[in-house]
């Protein structure tokens, strides 16, 4: 059934096709999350958010555009809300946090290196400003145009390639920086 | 074009995401140049690198989440299901613990009076404790002269205070 339809049918009265509409996207949504906050359960947190945001303003979706950009809008937005209030509230992912993820996920062998994949992403990721990530997660995370980047974002397609340029470059030079020059710390 | 010029738009080119005029116009130049060639590999095994730790790196949802996440979705009135509030530290649960501690504290601890005399705590003690102070104060009341001594050990030297009732003393050596 076409998301329009759903969507139709949902605002009609018939939320359980929310369930169907919504499927599709469950985990790249808080794919994107994770990547913009840096934690899982605070990825899960905005995620929540903004799901519940989605169904609440179901009615301001415009019908024939697409659902997957603007489901993406409202978890970029959260993304860009929680980020907000964190550096508020001068909050930090703890490192007694971060302790735990390691002795959690310590037990089989490919452990140290997943945790080692999951730090090198975090550092790379964290070099660049929240706009120039949410930039290049949609555009290399996720493979959107950049026309369509921009209108999840709300920003102009110049914009976006000046945000985009940027954010390869750093990482770019981040990567040479840390993993590419000493053999040791290249990952596979 | 020069290398200079060309390497500011080459990040945007390796993935096709110039204008039509500007990309020709760079694919010109780096037919002849090896540097630029070099630098649009980098931009590459870069961008591969991080493709693959996404993919590497990727969470799920565990258990029920998501069907949790939309059943609040379509009832809004049901309570937020935040992951860092486990069942033990839900407001009704804290709420409900702080009132069993106060009420312990009150009865084993602070122990008020009307509390005390309800459950006959402690009665007999509190009585007699009140009827001594009373015979002191009685005591204290009949007394007319207060006496006081200081002793040198050095020289034994004795000295006596006598106070009457207005605190007025005569001394005595």
């Amino acid at each position: 059934m076409k998301e329009d339809v759903l969507v139709e049918k949902i605002l009609a009265g018939e939320n359980s096709y929310f369930e169907q509409l919504m499927k599709p996207y469950q985990l790249s949504l808080l794919n994107i999350a994770y990547r913009m906050a840096g934690d899982a359960e605070e990825a899960k947190e905005i995620c929540q958010e903004a799901v519940l945001k989605i169904y609440k303003y179901l009615n301001r979706f415009k019908k024939g555009a697409s659902f997957k950009n603007w489901a993406y809008k409202v978890v970029v937005n959260e993304s860009y809300d929680f980020l907000r209030k964190r550096r508020r509230q001068q909050r930090i992912v703890s490192i007694h946090k971060r302790e735990n993820v390691l002795e959690d996920s310590f037990t089989p062998e490919n452990a140290y290196s997943d945790w080692e994949v999951k730090n090198a992403l975090r550092n790379c990721l964290f070099v660049l400003t929240p706009k120039e990530r949410s930039v290049f997660l949609l555009r290399d995370g996720e493979e959107f145009s950049i026309k369509e980047t921009a209108s999840i974002l709300g920003f102009s397609s110049s914009s976006v390639r000046t945000h985009l340029s940027r954010a390869r470059r750093k990482i770019r030079s981040q990567l040479e920086k840390t993993y590419f020059q000493e053999p040791r710390r290249w990952l596979s | 074009m020069n290398c200079r010029k060309a390497q500011r738009s080459l990040a945007l080119f390796f993935k096709d995401d110039l204008g039509q005029k500007q990309r020709e116009m760079i694919l010109t130049h780096i037919s002849g140049c090896p540097a630029c060639q070099d630098e649009i590999a980098r931009y590459r095994r870069s961008q591969d690198k991080i493709k693959t730790w996404l993919e590497k790196d990727a969470v799920k949802w565990e258990g029920g989440e998501w069907k949790r996440i939309l059943n609040r979705a379509k009832n809004p009135s049901e309570k937020k299901i935040s992951p860092f509030a486990p069942w033990p530290f839900k407001k009704g649960w804290a709420f409900a613990c702080m009132l069993l501690f106060t009420v312990l504290l009150s009865v084993f601890v602070i122990q008020p009076a009307p509390l005390k005399r309800f459950l006959g705590i402690g009665s007999n003690s509190s009585a007699s404790l009140q009827k001594g102070f009373a015979s002191k104060i009685e005591q204290v009341k009949k007394q007319e002269t207060i006496l006081m001594t200081m002793v040198s050990r050095e020289s034994g030297l004795k000295i006596v205070w006598i106070f009457d009732k207005d605190f007025s003393w005569e001394e005595d050596q």
